[in-house]
């Protein structure tokens, strides 16, 4: 939670237990370099504190990851995006905690993988249930795990 | 950073004191209903990042059973029980006298009974530890309607991982274990007060309210 991992080809890449977090996996089909983020808040912009942890944050962790990918060799024209989490699991009356934390998520990262101009190609987002992404390296496919659910190959 | 590092000794102290006497309450009601005797151990007390919330609960990756309920107003904080199946099931059985067969599935018609059961069993645990709290405060606290969750315990609980990263502020929780000897039953309660919530029973605790 609030890191991210980068791999190449001979690697599986997994983060488990996606609730309102959000999974962000970017692949370089040509290079098969990939990425995967595993981001808690919307934006950097908004925290306050000495010790701000980039890959926490939408924003920042998307754009760490990119530069990363670059230095390993990937092209960000090849780029693919997939985005997989921001449940609401549980409601509360008041809506003060977060106030829809998984949507906002969401949102803050289809604006920075816009802004990157790297395209979404796949996405299970949404509802109330948790899951668990292992994303490989060799063919770009994530496999998302969810309790009592068909295992989903995006 | 600063709120949780200044807590001395004391306040720690206090705060366990609080926490066994809730989790006594709790216990004393759970054995009236599963009719055995209940063990609960002393109390643990830690503080950490957020990120390290489902680590210190087991690990992200269980599955897990989860009743959750919190308190707002002047003391908000979260209530958090933690079943594995295995648990779930025997603590079903001692109380429907019915097993439930293969796995859990709350979206399963068959098992609705069990869900209501340990909700109920979450409800009746978490109202007896918050009535307890509240007797030490001299006050009556209401805890939000309880809600179930059966899930990858990361997913249930990255929210309130979230609430505290916000802020960059760290997670203090007080961790305490139910034990039933004979059925070998043990899971925990987790009491998560947050830093407003912590001054006020301080306060209120050492008179200064």
């Amino acid at each position: 939670m609030g890191e991210y991992q980068v791999g190449n080809e001979h690697d599986l890449l997994v983060t488990y237990g996606l609730g309102s977090c959000v999974g962000i996996t970017i692949f370089d089909p040509l290079k098969k370099i990939g990425g995967l983020a595993h981001v808690m808040l919307p934006s950097a912009k908004i925290s306050t504190g000495p010790n701000i942890k980039s890959g926490k944050y939408a924003d920042t962790a998307i754009r760490e990851l990119i530069s990363k990918l670059i230095a390993l060799g990937g092209d960000i024209i090849n780029f693919e995006a997939k985005i997989f989490g921001g449940a609401k699991m549980f409601s509360f009356q008041n809506e003060r905690s977060g106030m829809d934390i998984g949507n906002r998520n969401i949102t803050a990262v289809k604006e920075e993988l816009k802004k990157q101009r790297i395209p979404i190609i796949g996405k299970i987002i949404g509802e109330d249930y948790g899951r668990t992404i292992e994303f490989e390296l060799n063919s770009g496919k994530v496999k998302v795990i969810s309790i009592n659910k068909p295992i989903i190959i995006v | 950073m600063g709120f949780y590092q200044n807590l001395d000794q004391y306040a720690k102290d206090l705060l366990k004191e609080l926490c066994t006497i809730g989790t006594g309450n709790a216990a004393t009601s759970l054995s009236a209903i599963l009719k055995e005797p209940i063990n609960i151990e002393v109390p643990a007390l830690k503080i950490i990042t957020p990120e390290k919330l489902p680590e210190s609960l087991g690990g992200a990756e269980l599955s897990r059973i989860v009743v959750f309920s919190y308190l707002s107003g002047q003391y908000p904080s979260k209530f958090l029980i933690i079943f594995s199946e295995n648990e779930a099931k025997k603590i079903v059985n001692l109380l429907l006298h019915k097993d439930i067969t293969g796995n859990i599935n709350f979206n399963e018609e068959t098992q609705l009974m069990p869900k209501s059961a340990l909700l109920e069993i979450g409800n009746i645990i978490i109202s007896a530890y918050v009535s307890a709290v509240g007797t030490i405060l001299r006050t009556i606290l209401i805890q939000s309607p309880p809600q179930i969750k059966f899930d990858i315990l990361g997913s249930i609980i990255d929210e309130f991982c979230i609430e505290s990263a916000e802020t960059n502020s760290e997670i203090l929780l007080l961790k305490n274990k139910f034990i039933e000897e004979k059925k070998e039953i043990l899971f925990d309660i987790i009491f998560i007060p947050n830093e407003n919530s912590i001054t006020s029973i301080l306060n209120t605790i050492k008179g200064k309210s």
